[in-house]
């Protein structure tokens, strides 16, 4: 019988090695199906659910009463407001430091209300308006509505007649999609005015630094209205998968606490990725 | 209190698998209109899934549910909600929804769900009045602007049933209704449910391993055990049955031909 040592120095027989090469071979095949063909799927799966959600959630807006979207915008924008123009107020008082201590050197710290005001507008005003959105309404509607779906209030709601999509998501969705470009404005008035608060104190003057800001800003209002884009997206996403997270959410409340979880993870990975695809699509696409 | 006429429900060749777990296996099952069934079995065994599969809340790995003679499982989840509006689900812990009173969650499927038009004409005077009633016949009077947190299990169930009554189904599925609670109240359930059946001829399933209460309520008694219909019949056939299972669940011995341990998987060691 022809025989094998293996690392061990224990002997087999070809046979049997032929048979563990096969089994690992095999393992090896699961996880690369698992990989290649059910990760996509699964994705595209997610994606079409997401899709649905956001279908039937705009049909579901009109079947919603007033005074619950106006809840829903009190709650998921308005009280997100302090902490979204704290940030976003801290991040350009930063930026303007750096960028005047740089300018400096060039003898253009004028300058520095224009990009100041273009980064924030543009880019850094709805970001962190749309992470922050991300942390206090995405994680409470994934929270709440994963809540609802272990005690069976959603089931409840099913047997009831209704939709969960549309009662419930409808209004979450629509809140943020609304109030995170408000949110935004507000969010760059409180960004532009402590860049400008930075700026005076290290040899800017006030109307430097408004004048720097009307020269860089485009009359025409692009420049915001990209800023509003964004945010309205970014609040779209947050909305939409915060409610499909919460109203998928199984295993109790340990899945209530992962679907807040992914929520969150993947609300901002989509924000970072549909910042990008904006930026580029609405400025005519990469200089390569 | 108006009557209602009752719907029949079949079940065809349900089953229901969890993974690798078979929680139900052909159940195949057909109730009258205006019965009124327990399901028994023990912990576990897919009583409260079987109930879910009746109202499409849970889908069948194979098989069809019939109401009425439409079949609820073929449906999309947005034509499945006409013929949900016909039913009410008093849920295992009553499944209020927190962010309102008692009130707000009693009058819900009138001012909200799909029968809504009926009660479109009905001032807000009536409707409060309705609310009142409801709760009166289940037991409870001057609770309207309570949260349900601040009501004991009792009253959330009892709640909970004005919810499901509040739109007049035509049928009830009660799941577990007495579980966890004092022999009193339980037996204040119990009447309400009958009483409830007896005013409106509603077909009501009653998911339960509360023996007192089945031999207090069913017309017929429905056992599952290992996935499968073991016992289908009348609760006196059912309390003097000989079958060695159905004996030893009724009289709660620990030997016998039920094991007390279970798979990982949550079926007993012999289902």
């Amino acid at each position: 019988m022809i025989m094998a040592t293996g690392p061990t120095g224990i002997k087999r027989t070809i046979t049997e090695v032929a048979d563990e090469t096969t089994l690992v071979l095999e393992g090896v095949g699961r996880v690369s199906r698992r990989v290649v063909i059910s990760g996509p799927l699964s994705v595209i799966r997610y994606v079409g659910d997401v899709f649905l959600v956001l279908v039937e959630a705009f049909m579901g807006i009109r079947d919603t009463d007033l005074i619950t979207h106006i809840r829903q915008w009190f709650v998921l924008g308005v009280q997100t407001l302090p902490i979204a123009g704290t940030t976003v107020g801290l991040s350009s008082a930063v930026f303007a430091y750096y960028t005047v201590m740089s300018l400096k050197n060039y003898g253009a710290s004028g300058l520095v209300g224009g990009i100041v005001a273009i980064t924030v507008v543009r880019e850094t005003g709805p970001l962190i308006a749309g992470i922050m959105l991300t942390a206090r309404a995405g994680s409470s509607i994934a929270a709440e509505l994963g809540a609802m779906r272990a005690s069976e209030q959603i089931d409840a709601l099913r047997v009831m007649g209704l939709s969960p999509v549309r009662y419930l998501a409808s209004s979450r969705i629509l809140a943020c999609t609304l109030m995170l470009p408000v949110l935004t404005i507000l969010s760059d008035l409180i960004g532009v005015a402590a860049g400008g608060l930075v700026a005076s104190t290290n040899g800017v003057s006030i109307q430097q630094y408004i004048t720097s800001i009307r020269n860089a800003l485009h009359h025409s209002g692009s420049d915001i209205f990209e800023g509003l884009y964004k945010a309205m997206v970014f609040g779209c996403i947050v909305g939409v998968i915060g409610c499909n997270e919460g109203l998928n959410s199984t295993g109790g409340a340990a899945g209530v606490g992962s679907s807040t979880i992914r929520a969150v993870v993947l609300s901002l990975a989509l924000i970072f990725l549909a910042d990008l695809l904006i930026t580029f699509t609405t400025n005519g696409g990469l200089a390569l | 209190m108006s009557t209602t006429k009752g719907v029949s429900i079949r079940l065809s060749g349900i089953c229901v698998d969890h993974g690798s777990t078979s929680v139900l296996k052909d159940i195949n099952l057909t109730i009258g209109p205006g019965e009124l069934v327990c399901v028994v079995g023990l912990s576990g065994c897919g009583k409260s899934t079987l109930l879910k599969c009746m109202s499409a809340l849970v889908e069948p790995t194979a098989g069809d549910v019939f109401i009425d003679g439409v079949n609820l499982t073929a449906l999309k989840e947005a034509d499945r909600h006409a013929i949900r509006a016909r039913m009410g689900f008093v849920f295992q812990y009553a499944a209020l929804f927190d962010s309102m009173s008692v009130f707000e969650n009693v009058v819900f499927g009138i001012r909200k769900g799909p029968l809504r038009d009926r009660y479109a004409g009905l001032s807000r005077l009536a409707i409060a009045r309705r609310v009142t009633d409801l709760l009166f016949d289940v037991g409870l009077v001057g609770i309207e602007r309570r949260m349900p947190a601040e009501l004991s299990g009792g009253m959330r169930r009892r709640v909970g049933l004005a919810r499901a009554l509040a739109t007049e189904p035509d049928v009830i599925l009660y799941d577990e209704p007495t579980s966890g609670l004092d022999p009193v109240t339980a037996a204040a359930i119990d009447h309400l449910i009958v009483e409830t059946r007896e005013k409106r001829n509603v077909t009501s399933i009653v998911v339960t391993h509360d023996m007192a209460s089945v031999m207090r309520i069913a017309d017929r008694v429905v056992m599952l055990y290992g996935g499968r219909v073991h016992f289908d019949g009348s609760r006196d056939a059912f309390r003097d049955s000989d079958d060695p299972v159905v004996r030893q669940f009724t009289v709660g011995d620990v030997t016998g031909p039920i094991q007390t341990r279970m798979h990982p998987g949550g079926n007993r060691v012999d289902a």
